[in-house]
């Protein structure tokens, strides 16, 4: 991964002599700003972002609240982010572009989300969630894409209980093969029996509307 | 974008991730709380997005707690700086490290302490360990109080808590306090019990230690440290320590378990560093320091100032019990404050002290307050090597 350890913003105000050009710049003024990793030596934390640039896969994320946490606490939730963006297509290996683990285009696989820990509760939900303040919208969008907001099926992937038998430390959740990915919205507008609205909720997670791109990345 | 919640996901330790607990991600004893997350499918060699995620793990809110709240207060009476442009050995101390020559705990009268065990973070000082071992070490206690402690840490290494920053302490609505990194800071673990403090009087916890780092040459026997000296052991200055500890004293830390990473209770060590340690300069022959910071300043032994006497007096007729050959003597030792102090601050301490060879202090010298030989007691005498760095 390629982390940017610096942010530069300039501002130029000049005299127009070209499109692109200034014949006399009247004001220059820049803004730099370190991000965490540069410079560091063990003190980590003192900077509290990193940002990847460049990388060969989804970057993963975690959240945390103020009083999420606490020594003792049972039963604790967690929430994890997987960022994608159009650069993760799915399919076969393309020069430029990010690799994402699986072809979700089709729905040849089962689906596996693995915890590994001691305190974790074989009792525990999973559910995958599309932030609203994060969905897609066609400003962002490929120019070939129309944009617009998803839903998840809710009654597949909210509240899902854990499989069962796993040994303690682990938990595990299993999405069968169809119940995930597919190339809902592409062509046909439909997504098996259900129509095909990407905001009301019949959106298979990692389902790939555009070509090779997954829905709800951007 | 897509969010992997997990509801009613995990337990968390009991204990502070801070305070380092044992055993890593798999151990029964682990104290942090670490997922391995793996998304993944069911093909051969399928390639998987992976997570290693650390979840720290911050103080429950009713154990987070004030200074005064630990109840149990602690401080340094002969911890000692000095100014860099004295003329003397004992007043050219740089102020370069902080030294301890002794920690004074305080149970206030019928204040009962959370937990069992207290961590203490301490300035440079080397306790007089026991002989059984196991890190425990010597002791004085004003009353019958049971009290062991033991001191922890590496001497010359790393500390083992580390600095939260400020953006980091905001983003855990200020759950983690002031812990610190330093060389030779150590932590001195006291198990106190839980009764109250002695009525009236309360429990005074009395941990004798020599310095750290002697003095160089190491011939003079002076725990204030030579100002040329330029490797201490402690990167900090008493300024920097005090920056560091965000301009207060270290965190206290509590619990029903000796070991650091059984600790549940923390403070936010809002405690002026200033009231856990003389920071005045020792300047030299000047008697600015009140009496609690700087006996030595006001021992003339002549009596004849008014505001300095020290002297040891016959307890009884001097005409036939201070003879040629007498032992143990029972002997008054008298001293009048410069300033008002009170035996119950964290600073205020009284010490004794006379050369190892040929010394007319004998080790089993008895000291009692008051002057009827029934006042608590001091019952230890501790031996003090010039120049020895007890690593």
């Amino acid at each position: 991964m390629t982390i940017a350890k610096k942010l530069e913003c300039s501002l130029t105000i000049g005299t127009y002599s070209a499109s692109k050009t200034s014949g006399t710049a009247w004001y220059t003024a820049k803004f730099e700003t370190k991000v965490d990793g540069d410079s560091q030596t063990s003190k980590f934390g003192q900077w509290s972002s990193y940002i990847g640039v460049r990388d060969g896969f989804a970057s993963l994320g975690q959240k945390s609240q103020n009083s999420d946490f606490e020594a003792g606490d049972t039963d604790v939730a967690a929430t994890m982010y997987i960022f994608l963006s159009q650069k993760d297509q799915v399919g076969a290996r393309a020069t430029g572009v990010r690799e994402f683990p699986f072809d979700t285009t089709v729905t040849d696989k089962e689906l596996y989300f693995k915890a590994y820990g001691v305190g974790l509760k074989s009792a525990a939900k999973f559910a995958a969630t599309l932030p609203a303040a994060d969905k897609f919208v066609a400003s962002n969008s490929l120019n070939a894409f129309t944009g617009g907001t998803f839903g998840l099926d809710a009654a597949v992937y909210a509240n899902k209980d854990a499989e069962t038998g796993s040994p303690t430390g682990m938990v595990e959740w299993k999405f069968a093969a169809a119940a995930w990915g597919g190339s809902c919205c592409i062509t046909t507008g439909s997504c098996g029996a259900s129509v095909c609205d990407k905001s009301s909720g019949n959106l298979n997670l990692f389902s790939t509307p555009d070509s090779k791109i997954i829905s709800h990345a951007y | 974008m897509v969010g992997i919640a997990f509801s009613a996901f995990m337990d968390m330790p009991a204990h502070l991730t801070t305070v380092r607990g044992r055993g890593g991600l798999g151990s029964s004893n682990q104290k942090f709380m670490d997922v391995f997350w793996v998304m993944t499918s069911n093909i051969a060699s399928s390639a998987s997005l992976q997570a290693y995620m650390h979840f720290y793990i911050i103080v429950a809110a009713a154990n987070a707690k004030t200074d005064a709240e630990m109840l149990v207060t602690y401080g340094f009476p002969l911890n000692t700086f000095s100014a860099t442009a004295g003329t003397t050995l004992k007043s050219e101390n740089d102020g370069a490290v902080a030294l301890s020559t002794g920690m004074k705990l305080y149970i206030a009268a019928d204040v009962a302490p959370l937990a069992d065990y207290y961590g203490f973070y301490t300035l440079r000082m080397i306790p007089f360990f026991k002989a059984t071992g196991g890190n425990e070490i010597d002791v004085m206690v004003s009353t019958a109080r049971a009290v062991q402690c033991w001191s922890w840490g590496s001497y010359n290494g790393a500390g083992f808590a580390t600095i939260h920053g400020p953006a980091w302490a905001t983003y855990f609505a200020n759950k983690y306090f002031a812990l610190m990194q330093f060389r030779g800071v150590n932590m001195i673990v006291c198990k106190l019990g839980t009764a109250a403090g002695t009525s009236s009087t309360g429990d005074v916890v009395i941990i004798p230690a020599t310095q750290l780092a002697p003095d160089t040459p190491a011939t003079v026997n002076n725990p204030l440290p030579l100002a040329v000296s330029t490797t201490p052991y402690l990167s900090s200055s008493l300024d920097s320590m005090k920056t560091a500890c965000n301009s207060v004293n270290p965190a206290i830390l509590a619990g029903s378990d000796e070991y650091l990473g059984t600790m549940t209770f923390i403070s936010n060590a809002n405690t002026a560093f200033a009231d856990i340690a003389p920071t005045q300069n020792y300047a030299g022959t000047a008697q600015a320091v009140a009496f609690p910071a700087a006996i030595s300043q006001l021992t003339d032994n002549s009596q004849s100032s008014d505001a300095t006497l020290y002297d040891i007096t016959a307890k009884t007729d001097p005409t036939t019990n201070w003879v040629i050959g007498a032992a143990k003597l029972d002997a008054l030792l008298l001293f009048k404050q410069a300033a008002a102090a009170a035996w119950t601050d964290v600073r205020s301490v009284m010490t004794v002290c006379g050369p190892q060879t040929g010394s007319t202090i004998p080790s089993d010298l008895v000291i009692t307050a008051g002057n009827d030989g029934a006042g608590a007691a001091c019952t230890a005498a501790y031996l003090y090597t010039v120049g020895a760095v007890d690593e």
